[in-house]
């Protein structure tokens, strides 16, 4: 077997993790979990090969997020994941289209969402409703990263705002059973 | 088809014809396997492979990439799943990550890749279309553009200087990296293959977004087996089989560790420097040297500039210096604290501008390139010689060559100048400069030539002159000898014998025209000077001119009728013409007037064989090799002779004999053509008529006979005759016996590389005579198929 370093190890490659895998997958099923290590030791592979290989009952959502600088980005990455199995399931962005109709009139057709910087907690609450209508399944978000993104908001946009998205996202009782797999440094979240 | 070097670009082997450079890889074969193996493993499974090479200025990373690329894009296996992005050697003005995505846009549409199936993208509109948007959305789109394009295939991104690419001032910096990441990981469709000349921040910082991403493979200079291959590529590219024996060679070597040693083993300066290895003269050697020197002179000020001030004058220093210094004579010698010297040393050998070595406690450093010097080297034309000039010259030749050469030239120097040939005299003055300087630079011990001034002493003595010459043709250094002649005949410091000196020394070169320009001119201004007569004929019989050689070799009859040189040189001629009962006659008569010329004994015993006279001809040969035992020749011959008798062990004996005397130091006669013809004959006789148990013994006793690289290639192909020949023969050659052959022949020479083709070839043509299984044939590739259907004369 060739070794693989620093690129993408395919989930049938990932060795001596089944373990710590499955322990997620129970901790999940009360409240978020964060991952912590240094780098280069293979979180991305174990959170990809959840995502890829996700237990019975979960749909999930893996996103990369360090190169996102604005909660717009980040929830345009969002979008972006998740309206191809709207589409699938037959479902829209119901909620998040009202928004756009009330406030720009844009149609909610590709993944880049205007900038509505006073709006985005808003738009936010909305998308993660639309999300909650069209899955039976419980969703996790898998976020790679998720520390440098909110660092690159604060460097950006102040502090305040990337505080702000962070909160408005842990703390959303949609979230209450839907929870975040993250990076390093990311705050747990209460059950 | 021999090639001309120039195809080879110095700098940018990335607009080289991908044949080219794949056969002049060296070094570096297994890192491309290795690449390749890579790139069809992430085909396969899915699994991303990221690669960074790192080397410096002119190591090969260009040349690994661009294979790397050909071979990806030839590769049947996996092209239809892949797109390979190939960017150009320098993506400069990649200032953003929308940057970065148009460039690799642009590469997929420079090289033509196709979408993915089932899309239609014009990639030119599309990449126009960008434009005409805001930034976040040109960003957004053309992401989703690229991710349409490559589809389900796998991205091959070949990059150059990714820390440029990456750098936060002049590349797309952090926020750019963290978005490439971003997609590389959402997207895991990528495999990188980049290069930099050194390890980078953005790679090795922790918080880095690609620290830890690549496989790191330095790529280091080629040590000096490595040049010695290099340049043996370069001599079979242009066809030059010549030079390529005389890198074989102890002086060829001498000249490849002298260029070695000044290049530092940088494969593109082995390149440029390919030029100046077979140069006989200095005169030859110094102009272009110095044009070569003046053409690197903005490359390597190109690699200084970015230097800071401190930096600079550390390398200024280690120029001048030229050897390992420690750090505190750095620091006195630059006016800085040792702390602040050994900080700028730390850099500039992570830049790898300097090596380090360790002695104890202390480090002692020093260029890691040489030629670095150029930037700061006072020019020639300042009226100071070039101390880099000097210096090769040092190390490329001995001291005896220098001497030969300096005085030759004084004495050069000396007949323009009696001459009142004050431009010639003044270019020799330059040559003496550089010789001096050098001689007592690098061979100051012994040295006992005095000064240029007090060289010139008026117009040289005739003896003095031919002296010299004579000692010039012993060392064969035939290019000054000719300067000399040429120059003392012109001024008519002498007579006729500079012509014939000149002569002679034309035809160890092979100029056949200017020889006889020579000889003929002789012989009309002085009829009788039978020297020039018997050069003459010598010359047209050896050029195939036989009409010619007799009416010179009779001209020599007249004026001496007992020259042993006409008689053998019209029995030579006879025998050509198949007149064997003249020639012997011709050369009977030849060894009764000087018994001991003993070329004419073996030639006398050629002709003895051939009229069948088998024992007047053993006599012969072994009166050649008793009169002349230092001779070659007659030893290869005689050799040949027994071998054809079937009485090998002597036939070895006498090849034994000819390959100790025939290593010489390149300058010597050619046996390319009679050695294979005398070993295929030998051997023919021997794998025919030896006894089995013998067989092994006798081949390993010829390889080791052999075992000299100037020699083993006729061997090789002494051998592959032989084998041939048997199986081309084989109706005269029982099945039982070829079988043997093959069995106790072929495995002995199996660590034989060179000999791989033929002996599976013969293996395989002995099996089908054996058991006529056409499928046997099957085995082959179809080119050695063909050529053994051929030798076996089987129906296709």
């Amino acid at each position: 077997m060739r070794p693989i370093i620093g690129g993408n190890v395919p989930p049938d490659r990932v060795i001596g993790r089944d373990d710590s895998i499955r322990r997620m997958w129970r901790s999940l099923e009360n409240q978020s979990v964060v991952l912590v290590a240094e780098r280069r030791i293979g979180k991305t592979s174990v959170i990809r090969k959840m995502a890829e290989e996700p237990e019975e009952g979960w749909f999930p959502i893996y996103m990369v997020i360090e190169g996102l600088r604005s909660p717009t980005e980040f929830i345009s990455r969002i979008v972006e994941q998740v309206t191809p199995i709207l589409s699938e399931r037959q479902k829209d962005w119901s909620r998040l289209q009202r928004i756009y109709d009330r406030v720009g009139g844009q149609t909610i057709g590709s993944w880049e969402l205007p900038e509505l910087k006073q709006s985005w907690k808003q738009i936010l609450a909305s998308t993660l409703d639309d999300i909650r209508e069209t899955f039976d399944e419980r969703v996790v978000f898998f976020w790679d990263e998720l520390p440098l993104m909110v660092s690159n908001i604060k460097a950006d946009h102040g502090a305040t705002t990337a505080m702000e998205q962070r909160a408005a996202f842990f703390q959303d009782p949609r979230l209450a059973r839907e929870g975040p797999l993250s990076g390093p440094q990311c705050p747990r979240r209460r059950s | 088809m021999p090639q001309r070097i120039e195809t080879i670009s110095r700098f940018s082997p990335g607009n080289c014809k991908p044949e080219l450079l794949e056969s002049m890889l060296v070094g570096r074969g297994e890192l491309v396997d290795r690449l390749e193996k890579s790139v069809v493993d992430s085909v396969e499974t899915g699994a991303g492979h990221h690669w960074l090479l790192i080397g410096p200025r002119g190591a090969g990373k260009t040349h690994v990439l661009a294979v790397l690329y050909d071979r990806v894009h030839r590769s049947e296996e996996i092209r239809s799943r892949v797109v390979i992005a190939y960017m150009k050697e320098e993506e400069r003005g990649v200032a953003s990550f929308l940057d970065w995505l148009v460039r690799i846009l642009r590469a997929l549409n420079r090289w033509q890749e196709k979408p993915a199936a089932g899309e239609d993208i014009d990639l030119g509109k599309k990449l126009e279309d960008l434009t005409k948007l805001s930034l976040e959305s040109a960003r957004t789109a053309a992401e989703r553009l690229l991710l349409r394009f490559v589809g389900d295939r796998r991205l091959v991104l070949i990059a150059e200087n990714l820390g440029e690419i990456f750098d936060e001032v002049k590349g797309m910096g952090r926020e750019g990296q963290q978005r490439f990441r971003d997609l590389i990981q959402q997207h895991p469709f990528w495999t990188i293959v980049a290069s930099s000349q050194a390890l980078f921040e953005d790679v090795q910082a922790r918080e880095a977004p690609f620290y830890g991403f690549f496989r790191v493979q330095h790529l280091g200079m080629f040590d000096l087996e490595e040049s010695v291959t290099l340049l043996k590529k370069l001599a079979d590219l242009e066809g030059r089989a010549e030079l390529r024996k005389f890198f074989e060679t102890e002086l060829g070597r001498g000249r490849i560790r002298a260029i070695h040693q000044l290049t530092g083993g940088n494969p593109r300066l082995l390149v440029v420097f390919y030029q100046f290895v077979d140069r006989e003269s200095i005169e030859d050697l110094a102009t272009p040297f110095l044009e070569m020197v003046d053409s690197l002179t903005s490359y390597y000020q190109e690699q200084m500039h970015p230097l800071p001030a401190l930096q600079q004058k550390i390398v200024e220093f280690l120029c001048e210096r030229r050897v390992p210094v420690n750090v505190k004579e750095i620091a006195q010698s630059c006016f800085i604290s040792q702390q602040s010297a050994s900080k700028q040393l730390g850099l500039l050998a992570k830049r790898r501008y300097v090596d380090s070595t360790a002695v104890g406690r202390r480090s002692f450093y020093e260029l890691r390139e040489p030629l670095l010097r150029i930037c700061f080297e006072v020019k020639e034309n300042l009226g100071y010689p070039i101390r880099l000039f000097v210096d090769f010259l040092g190390t490329f030749y001995s001291v005896e060559e220098l001497k030969r050469n300096y005085r030759s030239a004084s004495l050069l120097r000396s007949i323009y100048e009696s001459g009142g040939l004050t431009p010639q005299a003044k270019t020799v003055e330059m040559e003496l400069g550089y010789l001096w300087e050098a001689l007592s630079e690098y061979h100051s011990q012994g040295f006992e030539i005095l000064s240029p001034e007090v060289m010139s002493l008026g117009p040289p003595e005739r003896e003095t002159i031919e002296k010299t010459i004579e000692e010039l043709f012993s060392a064969r250094d035939y290019r000054e000898l000719i300067k000399l002649a040429d120059a003392a005949y012109d001024l008519k410091l002498g007579g006729s014998k500079f012509l014939l000196q000149s002569a002679a020394g034309h035809r160890k070169l092979g100029d056949v025209e200017r020889a006889r320009d020579r000889l003929d001119r002789l012989v009309r201004l002085d009829p009788s000077n039978l020297e020039a007569w018997i050069d003459k004929a010598t010359l047209e019989m050896e050029a195939g001119e036989f009409e010619s050689a007799e009416n010179s070799f009779r001209q020599v009859q007249v004026l001496d009728e007992k020259s042993a040189e006409a008689l053998i040189g019209l029995g030579v001629i006879r025998g050509y013409r198949g007149k064997h009962d003249e020639a012997l006659g011709l050369l009977s008569r030849a060894t009764s007037i000087a018994p001991s010329a003993a070329g004419a004994w073996w030639l006398l015993g050629i002709i003895q064989e051939r009229t069948g006279e088998i024992e007047g001809a053993r006599k012969s040969f072994e009166k050649a090799t008793e009169l002349a035992p230092d001779s070659a020749r007659a030893w290869l011959s005689r050799g040949m002779f027994l071998g054809a008798l079937d009485e090998i062990d002597g036939a070895l004996d006498c090849m034994d004999g000819f390959a100790k005397l025939s290593r010489d130091d390149g300058h010597g006669e050619d046996w390319s053509n009679s050695l294979p013809f005398s070993l295929t004959v030998i051997n023919e006789h021997l794998l025919r008529s030896v006894e089995s148990d013998r067989l092994p013994e006798l081949m390993a006793r010829q390889l080791q006979i052999f075992e000299e690289p100037l020699l083993s290639g006729g061997l090789v192909q002494g051998l592959t005759g032989a084998f041939m020949g048997l199986l081309e023969q084989h109706d005269e050659v029982s099945t039982e016996r070829l079988v043997l052959v093959r069995d106790r022949v072929i495995p002995e020479l199996a660590d034989v590389e060179e000999l791989s083709v033929a002996c599976r070839l013969f293996a395989v043509g002995v099996e089908y005579l054996e058991t006529e299984n056409i499928e046997v044939l099957l085995s082959l590739p179809r080119e050695e198929r063909q050529s053994l259907e051929q030798i076996l004369k089987t129906a296709s």
